[in-house]
């Protein structure tokens, strides 16, 4: 594959401001909260205070009575329809009435006049519970005994994961020179979505339900509702606002959505429901804590030979997406550094605690921090670089690994060196009691979408051109802050010649949108981005067969440049766009100066990736993988604990950025949220309370908290992207915590098996195993 | 949401005073609000009135005697404190302590006497302005009365006010030439956390370089703040050297009693006492010597 | 609880409207005055998204009472573009990645109008400082920054913020 770097083209590739950045910029977006409609209502719900018990009675008349109170709804005004994202484990229904599994499950709703009303109104409902036992800790949940969430499931595993096995391990671990085995736990992280999860819902009197939502799933929203609410599909409208972060909380249907629909349908008035921010920490989704077994057999010549991977994932007390994301976390084996010999597993647990959804990176954060450790710790043990370490095992370019995924486009090897020479690995600047130390953390990451959820990957668009030129493009992905709008818009206007600032782009609308799966798995500017250079270029087809009626020459002789199509060989035989759109004779031009549009559309379906085989696990399961490096350097104060980030350094392969300036965005917002999971990011449990549902004691980093971070960009053309590019949404946010942690063991010699660092936590690790004595040379 | 209540804006103090005096249960003086405020969304507090005292003179100035001591009003906003290049050179473990207060939005509302009235064990300025040997001046119907700030505060959230006093005003006593104050603190992140512990520490030093004077006040280790009386006297008269420092460590942390909480475990915070009194020791004798 | 007639200056216009004493000055700017640009983020002064500035300073709208801001000058993020035209710090983030999913750039672009006023050529450091209190959970604030020095640079060619 010839190494075709991707130079900037006159759009494609500049750093061009967001489509939308004006409304931003000036706080004229409208996000859910800022949506008024007449006679709107506010809904509250009533949750659980108890983290498992029985329902045994529910009486609304007190709140029903309530002046100001419009509607009160319990499970009984709800078809009885359980749910969840992944349909073979769906147990949710909108509101409970046998039994509540966490501190947050819901029972009722009501909506009221306003907020005071409504609060006071669920405070008026008497619940009768009759207590059972909880369990919170998910090895705890898996012996006999535990106190049991869902009938369906023994012993709370509500899913395995198929076990894989690739190559004969047990053979090839006979083989080799070294194994290492060790247990990483990850812990349960917050989205922290500066805007809290919020919905309006409206049924007119034609019988239609809107929904204004905070999505990253419009089209799956709306099927979803669909389903638990037992309306058709045509009856359902998702308008998707601005939105205030997703990260992949929003791609979780979450109960505000069905209940502020029956509320709406009840009341006969919009209603819309706002989580407070300590509801949106108590109740809302998080990332799965993990705990995660690693077994690697290695040569003493540093080959990767064999590995096998446990991974126990706390789903909490339903299940959204929890299997999918084990088996995104355990797959990493198979994919990250080569390797012929593969056995994973993994067991999904409920617990009573609030369950688990997607975040950036979708189990990949939990594995990359066992995976990378470990690392470490093997080159350590073989006596050999950590980076050389790393390099010799990489994928490299054509690789098909033993599990079929197949690396088309890879420069993992030029990561590695890249955020390698970029950063500091000297550590002379210790002193006694702050410590110096660099380490690494790699990833692998689907850069365009992964089939693990779903048959079929595909992306539909539409694209409208007026005649002055201008652009609408119509797509159904929803731009959730990461910029994808402004991609489509490159896009276009880079394949139909007109200067970005002529498009326009309409999103997330199931009435006006074509169907799209959304925004998940780093999957949108490529498979999106696809869509839209296909509607573009089929819009482009259609525009140079008129002209070439129109100028008596042949299409392939013409190209097109701010409205303005012309002979390529001779520019000054033109025709407007304004004029091929017009009507056909001239007094009609003249009486009807109205010109038409142009429109057409553009998909993409993966063909290039494949469902895994359902009883080998073998397939090539993302159309293209991405790939990264980043290097922490740390100083440690090794009488606190404190953890200080001195520099992060990454290096990605990005195939081609579409907009540079958003690429490093991505990168820099995901190691930022990264480096919150390395340090001190953690959701605190107490008996199955969140003790920490505050910004105060839940904390993300602060602009003091982030160190100065390097974002190499390698760009060499992808075959299969638009224009080259692969997703990048999740990378940033990957290796963060790996490679702080490698760097933590470089600066003072103690491993620390679970994240977050927090002071707290590496002093005690410090006194259990004691500090590396500061070397003659680094005190110099 | 925040409970109803009735709002009044007295412009003088002995008005204020009788508002709060008439209503002991159901009114609470009101400052700059990033507290009283913060509370009564939580719901822990439910005033039915609320007497905003910003309209009350003269109790939000900043002013020094020819001495130079230090008299702050209660409603001195902290941000002014910041900013208060004076303040900064003389007084510097009340600078250090303000410096780290929430965000620069909290600080230009927050007032130096709501700050203290809130008696959080975990505050910042408490501990340094014990190390400065602040006194302060309670206004109330029957008059005006001071005491020691350490003894102003009786246990979280809890202070010697009784109903209708106010905290009118903080006096600090000049450091002298040859004197340094420091604050420093123990949290996760590097801005917006309650602090782990706190240490403020001032010394001077006579013209033999031995501790004329000490000064440790230590926050979140116990109930309220404290001072380490045992730590100070064992420094006075001392040359102080890492290893005088590191025993007057050890004697505040005997007086340390720490609890854990979502923020820390007793065991680390303990551990924290007696480091961070060292490291907030060491930087005041740094400015004292300079 | 009696009903209070708020008076205030907001955006260079003399605001009045009745309200409960109990209402902060969020939801005042927000639901009486609708002023939607102004964000609720926690609602507890944790995350700086609610900021305004009062008399020319940085504030958290949700921890102070409207009643406070009686007689006072409010300054929203709606207050300082003119038209379509925007403010140096507003081109800035637009153009220099500033804003992601836009929810804290309300907020932010408020406080560091409030740093600039104070300090016109602050360093980074001094930046991260002042905004310590505004969360942002998109961008990992590099180009916040960024944005903020290149619209102090433009404003200090144009010889001060006159906005």
């Amino acid at each position: 594959m010839p190494d075709l770097n991707a130079t900037p083209l006159e759009i494609v590739g500049q750093r061009v401001p967001q489509v939308n950045s004006r409304l931003l910029v000036t706080g004229e977006a409208r996000y859910i909260s800022d949506t008024f409609l007449p006679r709107m209502l506010v809904g509250k719900i009533l949750r659980s205070p108890h983290a498992h018990a029985r329902i045994l009675s529910v009486d609304t008349s007190a709140a029903e009575a309530m002046p100001g109170v419009k509607a009160v709804i319990t499970g009984k005004d709800t078809p009885g329809i359980k749910y969840g994202f992944q349909q073979n484990y769906a147990r949710k229904l909108p509101l409970e009435s046998e039994k509540v599994r966490y501190i947050g499950d819901e029972i009722a709703a009501v909506a009221a006049v306003d907020e005071e009303t409504a609060m006071r109104a669920i405070a008026a409902i008497k619940v009768e519970y009759d207590l059972l036992p909880a369990v919170f800790d998910p090895l705890e949940a898996m012996k006999p005994g535990a106190p049991e969430l869902h009938d369906e499931d023994t012993n709370n595993v509500i899913a395995r994961i198929t076990s894989k096995n690739f190559g004969d391990v047990d053979k090839a671990f006979s083989e080799c020179d070294h194994v290492f085995e060790d247990t990483y736990k990850t812990p349960a992280q917050a989205h922290v979505c500066m805007e809290t999860r919020s919905v309006v819902a409206q049924y007119d009197k034609k019988g239609r339900l809107t929904l204004y939502a905070s999505t990253q799933f419009p089209h799956v929203l709306r099927d979803i509702i669909s389903r638990v609410l037992d309306m058709p599909e045509s009856k359902i409208r998702i308008i998707k606002t601005f939105m205030g972060g997703g990260f992949g909380a929003r791609q979780s249907i979450d109960p505000i959505n069905p209940i502020a629909s029956l509320l709406a349908i009840k009341a006969g008035r919009p209603v819309i429901i706002r989580k407070t921010r300590e509801e949106e920490f108590e109740t809302d989704r998080t990332r799965h804590p993990m705990v995660i077994t690693i077994k690697t057999g290695v040569m003493s010549d540093g080959r990767i030979i064999a590995r096998h991977m446990n991974v126990i994932t706390d789903t909490g007390a339903y299940h959204d997406q929890a299997t999918a994301v084990t088996g995104s976390a355990a797959n990493k084996i198979s994919n990250f550094y080569h390797a012929d010999h593969v056995r994973i597993e993994g067991t999904v647990v409920t617990t009573n605690k609030v369950f688990g959804g997607a975040f950036r990176g979708y189990g990949n954060p939990q594995a990359t921090f066992a995976i990378e450790s470990q690392m470490d710790r093997i080159a350590e043990g073989i006596g050999m670089d950590r980076v050389a370490f790393r390099h010799l095992n990489a994928n490299r370019q054509g690789e098909t690994t033993v599990a079929g995924a197949k690396m088309v486009h890879c420069e993992f090897p030029a990561c590695i060196e890249q955020a390698a020479a970029a950063s500091n690995w000297d550590k002379s600047g210790s002193t006694q009691t702050l410590r110096r130390g660099t380490g690494m953390g790699c990833f692998v990451h689907t850069g365009g979408g992964a089939r693990a959820a779903h048959a079929a990957s595909f992306s539909s668009t539409l694209i409208k051109m007026n005649g002055d030129g201008a652009i609408e493009i119509f797509t159904g992905t929803p731009d959730i802050g990461q910029g994808s709008d402004s991609v489509f818009a490159q896009i276009a206007a880079q394949e139909l010649g007109v200067s970005y600032d002529m498009v326009n782009v309409i999103t997330a609308d199931t009435d006006l949108t074509p169907s799209t799966l959304g925004v998940r798995g780093s999957r949108e500017t490529f498979m999106q981005g696809n869509a839209t250079k296909n509607a573009a270029h089929n819009l482009r087809v259609q525009i140079m067969e008129r002209a070439a009626k129109m100028l008596q020459t042949k299409p392939d002789a013409l190209d097109m440049k701010d409205a303005v199509i012309f002979v390529t060989d001779e520019p000054g035989r033109t025709i407007t766009l304004q004029a091929l759109m017009a009507p056909s004779s001239p007094e009609l031009a003249t009486a009807f100066p109205m010109p038409q549009s142009i429109v057409a559309t553009g998909e993409f379906v993966d063909t290039i990736s494949e469902m895994a085989d359902p009883k080998t696990g073998y397939g090539n399961t993302c159309p293209t993988w991405a790939f990264g490096a980043q290097v922490a350097e740390v100083e440690v104060d090794i009488e606190t604990g404190h953890v200080e980030v001195l520099k992060l350094t990454g290096a990605y392969d990005v195939g081609r950025a579409i907009n540079p300036m958003a690429v490093e965005g991505q990168m820099e917002g995901g190691a930022a949220q990264g480096l919150g999971y390395a340090l001190f990011e953690d959701v605190l449990w107490k008996d199955g309370r969140v003790i920490n549902a505050n910004l105060a004691d839940y904390k993300v980093a602060t602009p003091m908290d982030m160190p100065p971070m390097e974002t190499i960009l390698i760009e060499t053309i992808d075959p299969y992207g638009p224009f080259g590019a692969k997703g990048v949404g999740e990378a940033g946010m990957i290796p963060t915590a790996a490679a702080i942690a490698n760097a933590v063991y470089d600066a003072i010699g103690v491993r620390i098996m679970d994240i977050p660092l927090t002071p707290e936590r590496v002093l005690r690790a410090i006194k259990e195993q004691g500090v590396r004595p500061l070397t003659k040379m680094a005190a110099e | 949401m925040l409970p109803q209540f009735d709002y009044a804006r007295p412009d003088t103090l002995q008005d204020a005073c009788r508002l709060l005096a008439a209503n002991p249960d159901a009114a609470r003086p009101l400052a700059g609000g990033t507290d009283l405020i913060f509370d009564m969304r939580l719901g822990k507090k439910s005033p039915a009135l609320v007497v905003d005292l910003k309209c009350v003179p003269g109790l939000d100035e900043i002013s020094f005697d020819a001495d130079g001591a230090m008299r702050l009003g209660a409603l001195v906003r902290t941000r002014d404190i910041e900013l208060s290049d004076r303040i900064r050179q003389k007084f510097s473990a009340l600078t250090d302590a303000i410096d780290v207060l929430a965000s620069v939005q909290i600080r230009n509302r927050a007032r130096l006497g709501g700050n203290l009235c809130h008696a959080s064990p975990s505050a910042d300025t408490p501990p340094a302005l014990i190390a400065l040997d602040a006194t302060v001046e309670i206004a109330g119907p029957d008059g005006t009365r001071s005491l020691p700030l350490e003894a102003f505060f009786t246990g979280p959230g809890k202070t010697v006010l009784t109903a209708g006093e106010v905290l009118a005003a903080v006096t600090v006593p000049p450091v002298p030439a040859g004197g340094g104050s420091a604050y420093i603190r123990n949290t996760v992140r590097k801005a917006m956390d309650l602090a782990i512990i706190g240490v403020g520490a001032m010394l001077v030093l006579d013209r033999d370089g031995r501790c004329a004077k000490a000064g440790i006040g230590l926050g979140a280790v116990a109930p309220k703040p404290l001072r380490a009386h045992d730590a100070e006297a064992f420094l006075t008269g001392k040359q102080l050297d890492d290893a005088t420092i590191a025993e007057a460590a050890k004697l505040a942390r005997s007086i340390a009693t720490p609890i854990s909480d979502v923020r820390s475990q007793a065991d680390y915070r303990a551990d924290m006492v007696e480091v961070y009194t060292r490291r907030t020791l060491a930087l005041a004798l740094s400015r004292a010597a300079a | 609880m009696a009903k209070m007639t708020m008076e205030m200056s907001v955006n260079g216009e003399l605001c009045e409207e009745e309200a409960p004493a109990n209402i902060t000055l969020l939801d005042f700017l927000r639901d009486k005055l609708g002023f939607s640009g102004v964000k609720m983020g926690c609602n507890m002064g944790e995350c700086g998204a609610c900021t305004v500035l009062v008399d020319g300073v940085s504030v958290n709208s949700c921890l102070m009472l409207a009643a406070e801001a009686q007689g006072k000058e409010v300054t929203s993020i709606e207050g300082l573009s003119k038209g379509t035209t925007l403010h140096p710090l507003q081109k800035a983030f637009a153009e220099f990645g500033g804003a992601q999913c836009g929810y804290c750039t309300p907020g932010m672009i408020v406080a560091a109008k409030a740093v600039l006023d104070e300090n016109p050529d602050p360093s980074d450091e001094e930046i991260r400082f002042a905004l310590a209190g505004n969360i942002c959970r998109c961008t990992g604030y590099v180009k916040i920054v960024e944005a903020v020095q290149e619209a102090a640079a433009e404003l200090r060619a144009k010889g001060g913020d006159h906005a």
